[in-house]
């Protein structure tokens, strides 16, 4: 496949958590281990998962707001990870982001104006067709008949959340990585967001990586859906596969957990058979180990690698890789 | 035997706070019952005050300077005041759990400790007797070895850990209505449906009827028998679940459900138009500044809620098919 | 900006600081129309009526008396007003500057930096501030500019310490990030993101500040180890009064005029500083909870 956007190989970071000044026994935090997936031009990829399984840490090492331990990010062809802060800057605006929360993600004393020009102006956008520009974000993203010198405080979550999709899609960006980007919103105000963020793709030819612990939002956006546990990548498959077929032990618990908004499906929770807390990776085997239900004795000793299944589907179980 | 005699009846409940000079109510002339043993979910729109609701049956808002609880409430017969000094005996009847399990816990104080109180200080009991009850308790929202819990500190407990103890220390006073505001929103899916499963164990043995508030309407589908939907304030359909799932009659509903995505489908979502957040009462039905079904009359005359169909009742003046 | 002044305004405690403030900027903008000096170079210097060393009463020369050495007190204190501003915004602003810039660089880049700057804060927090801007001044000598050069070399890391908390909480927000990814540079992120939303507590501390330095000035001054003889400044008029304080035998208040008038000053100064500070402190206080 020649039309990867985005590829990244075995991707890694690590955190090194300290407690004070003084050298003390550091905590290493494998916030993302060792992923490996591509995002096609046009396409959305969902990533799904538990909190703290590494969505985030991996949106973010892809528009590189974090550096990566190690493992290589690739944009059409080209090594972000080889790039310095300054070569990287013209490619910044190909590379966007959505934050999750609506209030947090827009500076509270800068005005609506200001918020959208601030891209434009980094980026040396001509003076002259600013005014042009900002109005036709606001366009894009239904925000027309407000006033340009309100404060974010004066907008309710939705319109802030459009004003920070207006401030991602001004440069043109090719790519746009949404992080919970609808969680915060009411129900009404999310499923407005969702369409405009699949009319906005479709408009302008975005890619999406869509980040989100709501299965049934991702499922919805998504052409394709990433499933991730303790830092690694556990399925890969085409959304409507995923759900029919799921084959790792751990989508299938995540699938059956889901509540089902239909009164005649009954809901096929799998109650588990271990008890709540953390349940630590074993360091040689895979990391699902000790939740998981259906796992072998190899499961201890090995770790599972991302192996295709089928068209489209791969797994890191060593259910399907003996 | 005598015709059912609703569990729990409320009958214009309002709830109004002062902010800056302003009379605002939360709740405007809520009416609501509940029958013994059911499980009916509350959902509606952020800010609709679902949760005001739950703290005034709860007993948990004190009338006071800012705040003014007015309406009757009569629990298996028996009126309950809304007067604040009667709080114990309220909320040894009525249990909540909150959405934030961490900040509704104390900090300060072992968990087991915080559920051994509850013996100790509502039933009398020695001790020794709280501290060995609390421990079956604990297996009851299966912690498996209650034993290593109990010594330990919210603050050392997982999410799901917590809510847990939160409704062992609810279960520990028997309340015979048990009010969950948004107990799993916090909570990873797969904990939510392990939470969701003990709290369904827990109604099949125990039969204590749950007030149930949530923003997710599969769990409505999957875990309560009626449902109530809230509306700036006020209920505007109640009815059994699988009725209001098949057919919705009031617009606002019907949008709700139109909007939310269901795992499985990918048809385009309907979305409803943004609530406006008017400070001034509106005249009329309240939703008529975004219904898609509004007439003349909506916009000057407030519906009451009527029963449409058997059992379900909606407060609308052109409710769901006529369109 | 507009509803932030008018929340300002209703203060109750907020309208008394600020007309406490705005009068003794005034007196101060005024004061060579309401006190003349004799000489316009050395306008800092109270005028004198003769030499004698009994302070006198208030008479047709000198409408609030004047001290022993013969300093007119109306004068003092209306120059002094001067003398006490310049010193509260110059310290001030110095010291924030200096320490909202030390704090707020070393929080947002972090690493060694920071470690290295925050040692060297709590070395100047382990230093009891009085005695080294008394051990400061001695060492320099007597002069107004000195004791303003030792508020700021032993105040600044106050500031220092607070911005750096502030700052390590702003720059984790999603705006932050959100600059960051738009290709804005780090300097461009801190000055236009960072700062402006870490400066709030600043802003109080300053306003609470001018007034505390002015009073600290004072003290030097009252213990002699402040401004040159002469120097119209407060603190110095009461060191003037030290020995007339306790009157004479039998009239206990003989020579009030000596110390009411300073006092009134330095009191109502200071008051409406902190005033405004506090007000301003409960309405940021607002804004965030809001
Ligand atoms: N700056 C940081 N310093 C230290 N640890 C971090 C940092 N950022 C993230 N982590 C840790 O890395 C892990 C992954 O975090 P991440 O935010 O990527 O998870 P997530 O999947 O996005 O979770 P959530 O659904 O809660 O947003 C977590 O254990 C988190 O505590
Ligand atoms: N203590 C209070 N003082 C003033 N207003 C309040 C107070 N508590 C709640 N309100 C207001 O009452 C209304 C109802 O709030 P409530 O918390 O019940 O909503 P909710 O339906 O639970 O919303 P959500 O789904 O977001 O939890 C809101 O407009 C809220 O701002
Ligand atoms: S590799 Fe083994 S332990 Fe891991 S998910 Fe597959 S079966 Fe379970
Ligand atoms: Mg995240
Ligand atoms: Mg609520």
């Amino acid at each position: 496949m020649n039309n990867a956007l985005i590829t990244i190989q075995s991707l890694e970071k690590e955190f090194v958590v300290r407690r004070g000044f003084f050298p003390r026994p550091k905590k290493i935090i494998r916030a993302v281990d060792g992923i490996d997936f591509s995002i096609n031009t046009g396409e959305t990829f969902g990533l799904v998962g538990e909190s703290g399984c590494g969505k985030s840490t991996t949106g973010r090492m892809l528009v590189r707001l974090m550096p990566p331990t190690s493992g290589k990010i690739y944009y059409q062809g080209e090594e972000l990870t080889a790039k310095t802060e300054k070569q990287m800057l013209p490619l910044r605006r190909n590379l966007q982001m959505i934050f999750q929360n609506p209030h947090g993600s827009l500076n509270p004393r800068m005005s609506l104006e200001q918020i959208l020009e601030e891209p434009l102006k980094i980026h040396r956008y001509p003076f002259s067709n600013r005014a042009k520009r900002i109005r036709e974000l606001m366009d894009y993203v239904g925000l027309s008949q407000t006033s340009m010198d309100r404060y974010p405080a004066e907008f309710s979550g939705g319109q802030r959340q459009r004003i920070a999709i207006a401030r991602a899609l001004a440069l043109d960006p090719k790519f746009i990585v949404a992080d919970e980007a609808v969680s915060a919103l009411d129900v009404s105000i999310q499923a407005q967001i969702l369409n405009l963020l699949m009319d906005l793709q479709k408009e302008l030819g975005l890619t999406y990586l869509f980040i989100s612990h709501d299965l049934g939002v991702v499922n919805y956006i998504s052409d394709r859906i990433g499933v991730m546990y303790l830092g690694k990548l556990v399925e890969v498959a085409d959304c409507n596969t995923l759900y029919r077929r799921p084959l790792h032990p751990y989508t299938k618990i995540l699938l059956a957990s889901v509540p089902v908004a239909d009164p005649n499906q009954t809901f096929k929770a799998m109650a588990w058979d271990t008890p709540e807390g953390d349940f630590p990776a074993p360091p040689a085997g895979c990391s699902f180990y000790n939740r998981c239900r259906e796992r072998l004795d190899i499961c201890s000793r090995q770790k599972p690698s991302l192996k295709e299944q089928a068209q489209g589907q791969s797994v890191a179980c060593h259910l399907f890789n003996p | 035997m005598e015709k059912n005699q609703p569990l729990l009846t409320v009958s214009n409940l309002t709830v109004s706070f002062k902010n800056k000079g302003r009379n605002v109510n939360a709740v405007n002339n809520l009416s609501l019952s509940m029958e013994k043993g059911e499980v009916l979910g509350l959902a509606g729109e952020s800010g609709s005050g679902k949760t005001v609701t739950a703290m005034a049956l709860a007993g948990l808002l004190a009338d006071s300077k800012h705040t003014s609880v007015k309406g009757d409430i009569f629990f298996n017969g028996t009126p309950l005041p809304t007067i604040p000094n009667t709080n114990r005996f309220k909320s040894q009847r009525i249990s909540m759990i909150f959405q934030d399990p961490l900040q509704s816990l104390n900090p300060a104080f072992t968990v087991g400790r915080q559920i051994q109180e509850v013996f100790m200080v509502r039933k009398k009991m020695t001790k020794r007797r709280a501290r060995a009850l609390s421990l079956d308790l604990l297996r009851q929202v299966k912690i498996s070895s209650p034993e290593s819990v109990a010594p330990q500190y919210p603050h050392q407990l997982s999410g799901g850990m917590c809510q847990r103890i939160m409704i062992a220390i609810a279960l520990a006073g028997e309340p015979e209505l048990l009010i969950a505001d948004e107990p799993t929103t916090a909570l990873d899916v797969t904990i939510q449906a392990q939470i969701l499963q003990l709290l369904r164990q827990l109604h099949h043995t125990t039969k204590t009827p749950i007030l149930l508030i949530t923003h997710d309407l599969g769990i409505i589908a999957q875990f309560c028998h009626s449902l109530a939907i809230m509306l700036e304030g006020n209920i505007i359909e109640k009815g059994r679940v699988k009725d209001i799932f098949a057919g919705p009659l009031h617009p606002y509903t019907r949008g709700l459900l139109d909007s939310i995505p269901i795992l499985g489908r990918k048809d385009r979502l309907k979305a409803m138009a943004p609530p406006r957040h008017s400070v001034n009462p509106v005249r009329g039905c309240s939703f008529h500044g975004r219904c898609p079904r509004k007439k003349k009359i909506c916009e000057v005359k407030q519906p009451e809620l009527r029963e449409q169909e058997p059992g379900h009742f909606v407060r609308c003046f052109t409710p769901g098919g006529l369109s | 900006m507009k509803k932030q002044a008018k929340a300002l305004v209703q203060h109750p405690t907020g309208i008394i600081g600020i007309i406490l403030v705005l009068f003794w900027v005034s007196v101060a903008i005024l004061a060579p129309m309401l006190a003349p000096p004799q000489d316009p170079d050395n306008a800092y210097m109270m005028v004198r009526h003769g030499f004698s060393s009994l302070p006198n009463p208030p008479n047709g020369q000198s409408p609030w008396g004047t001290t022993s050495g013969g300093y007119d007190i109306f004068y003092g204190i209306i120059w002094g007003s001067r003398t006490a501003l310049v010193l509260g915004l110059v310290t001030v602003l110095a010291t924030a500057t200096i320490g909202a810039l030390a704090g707020g660089v070393c929080a947002y880049y972090g690493g060694i930096l920071d470690g290295v700057c925050m040692r060297i804060v709590d070395l100047f927090m382990g230093i009891p501030f009085l005695i080294a801007v008394i051990v400061m001044t001695t060492v320099w000598g007597k002069g107004m500019d000195k004791i303003i050069l030792a508020l700021i070399v032993f105040g600044w890391h106050r500031y220092a310490r607070m911005m750096r908390s502030e700052v390590l909480v702003v720059k984790e927000q999603e705006f932050v990030l959100a600059a960051k990814n738009m290709g804005a540079s780090p300097m461009g992120i801190f000055f236009r993101h960072v700062l402006p939303n870490a400066l709030s507590p600043i802003i109080i501390l300053m306003s609470i500040n001018i007034g505390r330095m002015v009073l600290v000035a004072a003290s030097l001054s009252f213990v002699g180890i402040g401004a040159e003889p002469g120097f119209a400044d407060w603190g110095q008029m009461l060191n003037f009064s030290r020995n007339w304080i306790s009157g004479i035998p039998g009239a206990p208040f003989y020579y009030w005029y000596t110390y009411a008038y300073a006092s009134v000053a330095i009191f109502t100064f200071v008051l409406g500083w902190t005033l405004l500070g506090d007000a301003l402190g409960t309405m940021y206080g607002k804004q965030e909870a809001y």
